[in-house]
């Protein structure tokens, strides 16, 4: 990074969190640090769930999930505006009408305290351990950036992120993440134009998308019916609004967000908002990852984009089995590029025989690069003496903003990217911060003054920040972050979607019933966790359908009469 | 900061009437949830456009 990126960098970062503070001056009471007074607007609120749910992993992944395997990840978003019109009409003017700081208070005013406490606790575990991960996946990619230990990384982020969310609490995270928001669509839209004009003079935008078409990279839509292929329309639109039902209704780092709007009207647009633009936010990233890949047909690319597994295999120890890699590697690249270029001139001669043989030469070269970088892969994981598999993907983004983009934008898309893992951050603290305040500690501590619970929170969020920063430097030894992000979420997001579902929609179910349905459905989860070969992505469904099915059963083998009103 | 008692609460579990309209020329909730699932199926008819157009 030259000197003007990082003036941009901490120029751009450093004004955001002056301002998220400046906007929070008056957060001296609980209402206004937990809850900004109720006086939040819709688009501060839509750009901070937007922000919370973009974490820096995501911003640096999904560009490198189209480099290797297309755009058809956008579908996973297919369920997500869905959700939002069903959290809209039901969740949004319930949780108002409540007029409860977190989604687990109003289960004691449908159930009672002790499913309250249960589904705070399930909660307070599962973010707990996200966080934690949230913190320490953009610390190790960007330690290699900065050239400091992902510890040092993880400390600075954490530190600042706790020292704003601390200070201005739930304001100072909006206005925050509404800056931060700003910054990743800049840094995008930066790309996108910056991908194109980095293209050969003779290939078009128009050329460019042929070449990615040609590869298989614009795969956005697959309505193929096959189960094993995590990404299609059907699994898009089903899984995917289970998953979005249960981060966006009733984990608090999100119903927070939307928690703190003028009124109903407010939280609901600023939902919907997100229904609009957040699949065309993606498929803009994934379209940057596509033309990424296509850049590369006409630029060498390393081997392998993660510069110490380079390092690893290109030892001398290394040298006389990555000769032949390296030799496959040169090969299918230099056939590549000709076919590609073939293709594009018949193409445009409109012979169609030549196009078809430039077709298939093309695509067989990319399946050869493909195969000899999976080589490359296996052979730095060996080599390391690692187990697994290694993840080159989160850095092909990395290496083509820092190897080829101009001064000034390289610190912008940091910033971009920093911006994305601070605003995911302060919102999970704060968010942990809140619940333990309001549904454990205030329970517990009663009577105290309004001053006293301000201070608890803020000493709080110094706890969990904390916390974090400890899992971080836990989470990197336990393999891929992203699937352990996932697989955290999923152990816990069935059982408490399903209490949601008895409290909003099944009036009969009491909390008797409610607070052993929720037990089952998390034994049920664990036990397809460690007793059987399901994938963790099917255990949301299966968490909820148990939590519904015991409650329903509970409550009709309870002889006493049904809760009020119902 | 008291906890409401249940007895203060009511339980919108559904049909919860709106406190305020949509903005602009919608009319009702209901119009904007229909738009927003006709967005999301003209997106998803977009995309598979776009892929038929250059997918070889």
């Amino acid at each position: 990074m030259t000197t003007l990126d990082w003036i941009v960098l901490i120029v751009t970062l450093g004004g955001i969190v002056v301002y998220g503070l400046y906007k929070s001056r008056d957060a001296n009471t609980v209402e206004n640090y937990l809850r900004a007074g109720r006086q939040m607007p819709w688009y501060a609120m839509a750009l901070s769930i937007m922000a919370t749910q973009a974490s820096a992993i995501t911003f640096i992944s999904t560009t490198g999930q189209a480099y290797v395997d297309g755009m058809r990840f956008v579908q996973f978003y297919f369920g997500l505006p869905l959700a939002m019109v069903i959290l809209s009409a039901t969740a949004v003017p319930i949780f108002h009408r409540a007029n409860v700081y977190t989604a687990y208070e109003y289960l004691e005013q449908r159930f009672d305290g002790k499913t309250r406490s249960l589904v705070s606790l399930i909660f307070l575990i599962s973010r707990g351990l996200g966080v934690g991960v949230a913190l320490s996946a953009p610390a190790i990619v960007l330690s290699i950036i900065f050239g400091w230990s992902d510890t040092t990384t993880s400390l600075v982020v954490g530190a600042v992120v706790v020292a704003y969310t601390a200070i201005g609490g739930v304001q100072a995270v909006t206005w925050t993440d509404f800056q931060q928001m700003l910054v990743m669509f800049a840094g995008i839209i930066f790309a996108f134009f910056l991908a194109i004009w980095l293209m050969p003079a003779d290939v078009s935008f128009y050329d460019a998308l042929s070449l990615a078409g040609a590869a298989g990279r614009l795969n956005a839509v697959t309505v193929s019916a096959d189960w094993n292929d995590r990404y299609t329309l059907w699994s898009g639109l089903l899984g995917g609004m289970f998953l979005a039902l249960a981060y966006f209704g009733t984990d608090q780092s999100q119903v927070q967000r939307y928690l703190q709007g003028k009124n109903i009207a407010h939280s609901r647009i600023s939902l919907l908002f997100n229904a609009v633009v957040k699949i065309p936010f993606q498929f803009l990233i994934l379209m940057v990852g596509a033309l990424v890949f296509v850049f590369f047909i006409f630029e060498k690319a390393p081997v392998l984009f993660q510069p110490e597994a380079m390092q690893v295999i290109t030892a001398p120890a290394q040298a006389a089995r990555f000769a032949p890699i390296e030799q496959r590697y040169d090969a299918a690249y230099a056939t590549r590029k000709q076919a590609a270029r073939e293709l594009l001139a018949a193409d445009a001669s409109g012979d169609h025989a030549a196009s078809e043989a430039s077709l298939a030469r093309f695509q067989q070269a990319v399946k050869d690069l493909t195969e000899t970088r999976r080589d490359a892969a296996a052979l730095a994981v060996e080599a390391t003496g690692a187990t697994g598999r290694l993840n080159d993907t989160n850095y092909i983004f990395l290496h083509f903003v820092t190897k080829y983009m101009p001064a000034g934008i390289v610190g912008l898309l940091m910033a971009a990217i920093l911006a994305a893992a601070m605003s995911t951050i302060s919102a999970e603290v704060n968010s942990l911060a809140t619940v333990t305040v309001i549904d454990i500690y205030r329970r517990i501590k009663t009577g105290g003054s309004d001053r006293h619970y301000l201070w608890a929170s803020r000493i709080f969020t110094l706890f969990w920040g904390a916390y974090a920063v400890v899992v971080a430097n836990y989470a990197k030894t336990l393999g891929s972050l992203i699937e352990v992000v996932n697989r955290v979420g999923s152990l816990f997001y069935g059982g408490m979607l399903g209490v949601f579902i008895l409290a909003f929609y099944m009036r009969r179910i009491g909390s008797n019933a409610a607070f052993w349905g929720v037990i089952l459905g998390e034994a049920a989860i664990f036990a397809c966790n460690y007793f059987t070969t399901i994938s963790y992505l099917w255990f949301n469904v299966i968490g909820c359908v148990v939590v519904v099915a015991a409650a329903w059963l509970l409550q009709g083998l309870d002889r006493k009469p049904a809760p009020r009103g119902a | 900061m008291a906890i409401p008692s249940p007895n203060d609460v009511p339980l919108p579990t559904r049909g919860a009437p709106d406190d305020d309209p949509p903005p602009g020329f919608f009319g009702s909730w209901r119009n904007v949830y229909l738009c927003v699932v006709v967005y999301l199926a003209v997106l998803i008819a977009l995309m598979y456009a776009f892929r038929v157009a250059f997918e070889r």
